[in-house]
């Protein structure tokens, strides 16, 4: 029984430990133009652990679709495309922000106000999901 | 033999249609060009006449480099005083006429500024407008991505004066303070 004790205390702890390598920060979601039901969320994702990891989603209530963009500029041209998955690499800190990696929001079933916080969920690869706000903001 | 006559013809024949591409690009003329407003259609040789004309091409499912862009440019329109404004066209060309509506450019322009003009052109003669300002813009297939196609596209701003001479392009990444005094000086060379 005691052994038992000490083996679950060691795995939660394990998974503590796991669950505060990636840090979520300075999450936030373009506001909009009218017109456009299409938007971007930018955030900071700090990989604090030892081992490379991966952004492979992202999901809400606000849309049903999510998808991993990166932009690439080429000769004064801008190229977007859709990656399945987003490196975090050991030790430093991806930054998703205009004009590189971006969360792309399609099809908004809702118009979003400024300064509004949104419920975002993230997947990383091992199953793990972290839950934030990213807030509405509008000059990005 | 018969396949130097046929290599022969096909030269010929390819020298004719490009002869004849090259042509019909010749005859197309921007300046006269109907483009297609909310407010219904004007021309650039009208619309250039003692104002200077910024233009900027992207479509409206562009999540980012097209609302960046065009928010630094209406914050920094903001600066300007009505006078400045009353020097300056500002054109917002679309690039997906499959897929924009005018309406709907019309209130995404104008959430940046009043000022911005969305246009539309149809995408025969939107090829040809966008090669004689030297905009490249390629329509990409994208798989396994809701969007089913996106717009590679310039993103620079194209800078044009009163007499419809292409002067160097307001680079993206601009910022606002930079914008401000190029779109400044800018005005102050327009007479």
């Amino acid at each position: 029984m005691k052994k038992f004790l000490v083996l679950l205390i060691l795995i939660l702890s394990t998974t503590n430990i796991s669950a505060a390598e990636i840090e979520l920060k300075k999450a936030v979601i373009r506001l909009p133009p009218p017109g456009s039901t299409t938007t971007a969320m930018f955030i900071d994702i700090s990989n604090k652990g030892t081992k490379d990891r991966t952004l492979i989603k992202a999901r809400g209530a606000v849309s049903d679709d999510f998808e991993l963009h990166e932009m690439a500029m080429a000769g004064g041209k801008m190229s977007m495309r859709n990656t399945d998955k987003i490196l975090l690499q050991k030790g430093s800190v991806t930054s998703l922000k205009p004009g590189g990696l971006h969360i792309m929001i399609f099809n908004l079933k809702r118009p979003l106000k400024e300064k509004e916080a949104v419920d975002i969920t993230l997947e990383f690869d091992g199953q793990e999901k972290i839950q934030t706000k990213a807030i509405v903001t509008k000059d990005l | 033999m018969t396949k130097t006559i046929l290599s022969t013809l096909a030269l010929m024949a390819l020298l004719i249609f490009s002869y004849l591409y090259t042509k019909k690009q010749t005859d197309f003329n921007a300046f006269t060009l109907p483009l297609q407003t909310s407010k219904g259609t004007l021309k650039l040789e009208d619309l250039k006449k003692g104002k200077l004309t910024l233009m900027y091409f992207g479509f409206l499912s562009c999540p980012d480099a097209c609302p960046t862009t065009l928010s630094t440019v209406g914050s920094s329109l903001k600066e300007l005083t009505p006078e400045e404004l009353g020097k300056l066209n500002f054109l917002f060309v679309d690039l997906d006429p499959e897929r924009d509506s005018l309406q709907k450019l019309k209130e995404y322009a104008e959430y940046f500024h009043p000022l911005i003009t969305a246009v539309s052109i149809p995408l025969k003669d939107l090829e040809h407008f966008t090669r004689y300002f030297g905009i490249v813009f390629m329509k990409v297939p994208l798989k396994n991505s809701r969007m089913g196609y996106t717009i590679d596209h310039s993103t620079g701003i194209l800078v044009m004066n009163e007499e419809g001479k292409l002067l160097p392009h307001i680079e993206h990444g601009t910022n606002k303070t930079v914008m401000i005094v190029t779109i400044r000086k800018l005005l102050s060379e327009i007479k």
